[in-house]
This record gives C-alpha cells, sequence and structure tokens, in this order.
C-alpha cells in the first residue's frame, strides 16, 4: 500500500507491505524490516533487528505528528484540489491575505478599490500580546476586505484579497 | 478565619497549580472559566467551575464583579489571583476585600505604589534602592525637544518605556537620537492601547545586563524575608523563557548577593508588602552595578525554582500569609540546595518568527522522573484558545549542581511529547546546549545575540519517523476487518486523535501482526 506525505514542500512516498510476521516499509528506494509493532494509544513501537524504537503519532485530517528521538515533525496528507485553487485571476497576481494566527482585527487600514503598495500594511492583527502587520505582497488593488475592526478570526481565515494591477 | 473554600481568578497551568496546593491543604477550589474554555483542565481540576462570560479576557477573566459575584454565591472566603489578569489590579483587590474576602496577595495600596513604575522609581530612591538612571514626566507631558535632551544626559542607547506597562509591552530600545520620536511616539500608542496611560519614561539601556530578581515574602506581622534569587536572563522581546536559581553571577559574587537581597527586602519594606513578591533588577556583570526594574505584586511564573531550591511552597505561604499567620521561618533558617532550572513550553512556531499557535492538543505526554517537575495547563483532548498567553506547562529541573540540572532538563525536555500544536520545545534545547548558557555568562541578549537566526533542525524526518506514519496509517485502514474488532473502534486506528472513540476509552492492546 503506498503513502505519500509532505514536509517542507517536498513530497515523500512510503510503501508498506507486510512481510512475515512483520513489514516491509520502503522510504523511495530505501528499505526497512519492521519486525513488529507494539502499539499504545498514540504510540508505536517498531522493532527493528531486535531494537525497539517508540515513536509517537497523531493524526487531525490531512495532519500527521511524528515524535521520535526528542524531536517532532509535522506532514501533510496531500490533498486532491489544492493544485486547481491556484492561478485564479488568470493572468493577474492574485492574492488572498489569510489570518496566520487566530486574533482580533486591531486595525484596517485600506477599503476595497484603493489602491496599495508592495509592503503596504493592509491590517494589524493582535494575538497573544503580539501584534502582526498583513502586508501587501505586490502592488495593486484591494478587491476586497473580509473582515472588521474587533472581529476574532482564526487561523486560515480571509482577511483582505488583492489583485495586481 | 481559616479558608476552606478558595476561588481561583485565572486558568491554565497557574490555577491547576494553586489547586494543587489546596488540595493538599484540604481546602475545597472553585474555578471560574470563560466560554473557550468550558472543558479545560482548571476546570475539570476543581470541586465547582463558574463560566464568567464570553472568550475575551475583557468580558470574563477580567470581570472583578462577577468573579465577586462567584465567589459570594459558592461561598469561597478567598481570592487568589494568580498572574496575569487580575493579580495586579489594585481596585480588584481592594473590592475583593470591601466585599469581606481574602485577597490572597498584597493590599491594593502595595500594588498600586509598585504599579506606577515612575512612582516605585522614586520610591526606590528614597528607600536607598539603586534605579536605573532615567528621565520621566512629572506632571506635564515633555515636549520632544525635552525628551531629546534628557536622552543625551542619560546617554544613549535609551529605553523608552510605558508607565503602566508589563511584560516588554511598550518597550522601545533607542540607538540615537533619531530614533527617539518614533519610538515614544509609538509606545505612547502602544501604552494608551494596552492599559489605557499614555506615560511613558527613559531609562538607561545597558547593553551587557544579567536580570536578577528576589523572591521576597511578607506577613501581616511587620516580617519581610527573601527566599534568594532567580536568574532570568534568557528572554525573547522581554518574555522569560528559561530561569534558574541560584544565579551563576551571584554564585560567583556572594557578597552582591547579599547586598542585592539587602535592597529586595528594603524595597517590599518601602511598600509595607505583604504576602508574595517579586523584586527585580538588572545588573551589569562588569562592574556588578545593580539597578531595581520593578516589583511585581503576585506569585510570578518562574516561582517552582525557588521552591525547589528552597524547599518551601510559595502557595502555602501565601495562604498562610494571606489568612494572618505569621510566617513559619526568619531569614536564617531559609537555605539553598543545590540548582533548579525552569523552561517555559510556548505554544508558539520558532521556524515562523515564534507565532502563536492554537489548535487541539493531540497528544500530550509529560515527562517524569527524579527532580522533574511539570506544571501543565493542558493534557491530551484540551483545545489551546487563540485568546490568551501562549504559555502551555513549565517544565523544572532540580538536581545537585547546575551542569546536572541542565542535562536533567534536556532530557525531560526530549522526552515531553506535544503533538497537534506547535511548541518550542526544540528551541528550548538549542538555548540550553548553547556553550554561552552552559558557561552561566549569559545576558538579556542572548537570544537576539545567537538565535536570531535559528530556525528547526532538518526538516526531511528519519525513515524510522516516515516508517512509524505510514504503518500508522496503514494499520488505521486495514484493522477493522482483519483484526475482527468492532468498527467504530478500528476507525481510530492507533493514531492519538480527538473523536469521540478514543476520548470514549479505547481498550490499550499489544498487537504482534502476524
Amino acid at each position: 500500500m503506498q503513502f505519500e506525505y509532505q514536509i517542507g514542500g517536498e513530497t515523500i512516498t512510503l510503501r508498506v507491505e507486510k512481510s512475515g510476521e512483520g513489514y516491509r516499509v520502503a522510504v523511495g528506494d530505501r528499505a526497512l524490516t519492521v519486525d513488529a509493532v507494539i502499539r499504545r494509544q498514540g504510540a508505536l513501537t517498531l522493532l527493528v533487528n531486535g531494537t525497539p524504537y517508540t515513536a509517537h503519532v497523531a493524526a487531525d485530517g490531512p495532519r500527521r505528528w511524528v515524535a521520535l528521538d526528542g524531536r517532532t515533525y509535522q506532514l501533510t496528507v496531500p490533498q486532491a484540489g489544492t493544485k486547481a485553487q491556484r492561478g485564479r485571476g488568470a493572468g493577474h497576481r492574485h492574492d488572498s491575505l489569510e489570518a496566520q494566527m487566530p486574533g482580533v482585527v486591531r486595525k484596517v487600514l485600506v477599503s476595497a478599490g484603493e489602491a496599495v503598495e508592495r509592503g503596504q500594511a493592509l491590517v494589524v492583527l493582535e494575538a497573544m500580546k503580539m501584534e502582526l502587520r498583513v502586508a501587501a505582497p505586490h502592488a495593486g488593488v484591494v478587491e476586497r476586505v473580509a473582515v472588521r475592526e474587533g472581529e476574532t478570526v482564526q487561523r486560515g481565515q480571509l482577511l483582505v484579497e488583492v489583485v495586481e494591477g | 478565619m481559616r479558608t476552606t473554600k478558595l476561588l481561583i481568578a485565572n486558568r491554565g497551568e497557574i490555577a491547576v497549580r494553586v489547586m494543587r496546593a489546596c488540595r493538599e491543604l484540604n481546602i475545597r477550589t472553585v474555578a471560574v472559566y470563560s466560554e473557550a474554555d468550558a472543558h479545560a483542565l482548571h476546570v475539570r481540576e476543581a470541586d465547582e467551575a463558574v463560566c464568567l462570560g464570553p472568550p475575551p479576557p475583557r468580558e470574563s477573566y477580567l470581570r472583578a464583579d462577577k468573579i465577586i459575584e462567584a465567589a459570594r454565591a459558592t461561598g469561597a472566603q478567598a481570592i487568589h489571583p494568580g498572574y496575569g489578569f487580575l493579580a495586579e489590579n489594585a481596585d480588584f483587590a481592594d473590592a475583593v476585600r470591601a466585599a469581606g474576602l481574602v485577597f490572597v496577595g498584597p493590599s491594593g495600596d502595595s500594588i498600586r505604589a509598585m504599579g506606577s513604575k515612575t512612582g516605585a522609581r522614586a520610591l526606590m530612591e528614597q528607600a536607598g534602592v539603586p534605579v536605573v538612571p532615567g528621565a520621566q514626566e512629572k506632571g506635564t507631558k515633555k515636549d520632544e525637544q525635552e525628551w531629546m535632551e534628557a536622552a543625551r544626559a542619560i546617554g544613549y542607547p535609551v529605553l523608552v518605556k510605558a508607565s503602566g506597562g508589563g511584560g516588554g509591552r511598550g518597550m522601545r530600545v533607542v540607538h540615537d537620537p533619531a530614533g527617539l520620536p518614533e519610538a515614544l511616539a509609538s509606545a505612547r500608542r502602544e501604552a494608551a492601547g494596552a492599559f489605557g496611560d499614555d506615560t511613558v519614561f527613559l531609562e538607561k539601556y545597558l547593553e551587557r545586563a544579567k536580570h536578577i530578581e528576589f523572591q521576597v515574602l511578607g506577613d501581616s506581622h511587620g516580617n519581610v524575608v527573601h527566599l534568594f534569587e532567580r536568574e532570568c536572563s534568557i528572554q525573547r522581546r522581554h518574555q522569560k523563557l528559561i530561569e534558574e536559581s541560584p544565579s551563576p553571577l551571584l554564585e560567583a559574587h556572594p557578597d552582591l548577593r547579599a547586598r542585592m537581597a539587602q535592597a529586595a527586602v528594603a524595597a517590599a519594606r518601602a511598600v509595607n508588602y505583604q504576602n508574595a513578591g517579586t523584586v527585580e533588577f538588572i545588573v551589569d556583570p562588569e562592574s556588578l552595578a545593580f539597578y531595581f526594574l520593578e516589583m511585581n505584586t503576585r506569585l510570578q511564573v518562574e516561582h517552582p525554582v525557588t521552591e525547589a531550591v528552597t524547599g518551601l511552597d510559595l502557595v502555602h505561604l501565601q495562604l498562610r500569609v494571606a489568612a494572618g499567620e505569621p510566617l513559619p521561618f526568619t531569614q536564617s533558617e531559609i537555605s539553598v540546595r543545590g540548582h533548579a532550572i525552569e523552561c517555559r513550553i510556548v505554544a508558539e512556531d520558532p521556524a515562523q518568527n515564534f507565532l502563536p499557535q492554537s489548535g487541539p492538543v493531540l497528544l500530550a505526554r509529560e515527562p517524569h522522573g527524579p527532580g522533574v517537575r511539570v506544571d501543565s495547563g493542558y493534557s491530551t483532548g484540551d483545545e489551546v484558545p487563540p485568546h490568551y498567553d501562549s504559555l502551555l506547562a513549565k517544565v523544572i529541573a532540580h538536581a545537585p549542581t547546575r551542569a546536572e540540572a541542565i542535562a536533567r532538563l534536556d532530557a525531560a525536555l526530549a522526552r515531553y511529547i506535544w503533538l497537534g500544536v506547535t511548541t518550542n520545545v526544540e528551541f528550548l534545547r538549542a538555548a540550553l546546549a548553547h556553550p554561552e548558557f552552559v558557561s552561566g555568562s549569559m545576558t538579556t541578549r542572548f537570544i537576539e545575540q545567537h538565535f536570531a537566526t535559528w530556525r528547526p533542525g532538518a526538516e526531511t524526518p528519519p525513515d524510522l519517523a516516515l516508517a512509524a506514519v505510514a504503518l500508522a496509517d496503514f494499520l488505521s485502514i486495514s484493522a477493522s476487518p482483519a483484526w475482527g474488532v468492532m468498527p467504530e473502534r478500528a476507525d481510530a486506528g492507533p493514531w492519538a486523535r480527538l473523536d469521540g472513540f478514543r476520548l470514549g476509552g479505547i481498550t490499550e492492546s499489544v498487537e504482534r501482526d502476524r
């Protein structure tokens, strides 16, 4: 069975097959023989050549978390359709600026139809005692402002749309 | 009157920690919470819980009226404010006492005296406690020209600070005259927004300084003692990340420790301080000059390192003092044993310039062992809400020597599993391993100097980690038919995840597949 994961812009392909009492796991062109798996909730111990390695694992939708040997990694299972969303705005660069952290909209500095310079602050967010200025990635026109001052926003929520022009 | 029921006007790890002390003292506990915290750990740990309102602090944890009403309604005789929120709000302390309740903290007047940074500076000068050279506004606002002259007299670099500020808010470092007007304006703006008071002042900024603070404790019988120092030089944007006791600098200079301790006690006496408090100083490691920074009139985040080395429980002592009892020891009976270091685990992503993170804690597994203490506000299945401080938990290691404490803390951090929410654990481990930290010579610029461009290590996980993820997915998919377990249980597979099935309690099983 084949699995794909994305991490840091890279896609990694793995294949898992049952092999005798255990499993054969291929990572790219490397292969790993796992003699047995001991399962606890949230933890997997892999027996490899008689040595036990315990990893902690968690899943949340397409997100995968794994902690091994004092380090934690986050991976994503590629979702169908994410690529199609790019390239919107035919010819003109079109950016949907989203909240990178959940918080409160402190200031909205622009309105729809306004021309903006590259780097110009559009919205000021505040969360956990920090201020974050959301700036225009390129010169253009504000197509839409999707939030109001004082509004609470979630991570990933649309703030402003800017079209190159 | 003995307190038999205590309301804790806070959330997260500090509320949980105060409740732990209450259980030991056979005091019942009342939690208060916002709608975002209805299922939070501090609510589950309490004997009773009262909802204050919607998630924003102004509508919940800062609602003094609702908190006092909750105490009345539940029959709690006392209120512990924790830190942050209303802990240093003098009017709240007064209102609690006016309502006939015990406030576990100092008097409103003590809080007020130390709350105004400019007022506190003047008081400290009178008490003979050294303060940083600076300039302030007295009565009328200074104009730009007057500030420029004041800054030149002090000497650059200078620090612009908000009078009512704290935790680094409204603070700006200015290296030359050209940067002063903008720094004054932005500090005023931030101060007005955050504290409703745009009064600012200037202080000389020490380029190389150590942050060393003294824990003090006063009772209502005129006794004031210190519980030695904590060094908190590892800070990021004026937020402490690693704290320890004793201070490596003061270990080498016991005479300096004695003078600073004396100044700390004098500072506390100057405001007739009762209960637990902290007098903060900055110290020039070259000249060994020290200056009063501020007094925090509450229990501090980093109090566990003092508890570890002195063997005392500060919350127990706070409750005794608040009940009118005298301190159960004198200064000469307090001593320090070994070395303790604390790390603050925060929900921030070091790879994204420390952006605060929120979301579900899919798996939290705490380290244990001799000399390891964990104070956490979250456990597996909890949600980290976006409305509050990013502090998740604290890990404290205590060992005979500093080197052993570092090794013990690093080993504990390596075993602290947080899945679902990004933390700074890897960053903390890198800081602990840095030669300057190991040598003990670190200053408050440590992170700026050595970690400004720091990024987490290699992004590609080792094959074993990838194999574990793929195997977990494989087992989840292939589980139900092959193993003959109930289909809804098989859904969860080996993953830690937040669905009802797992929380409903799958029996843990050992599977050696064949």
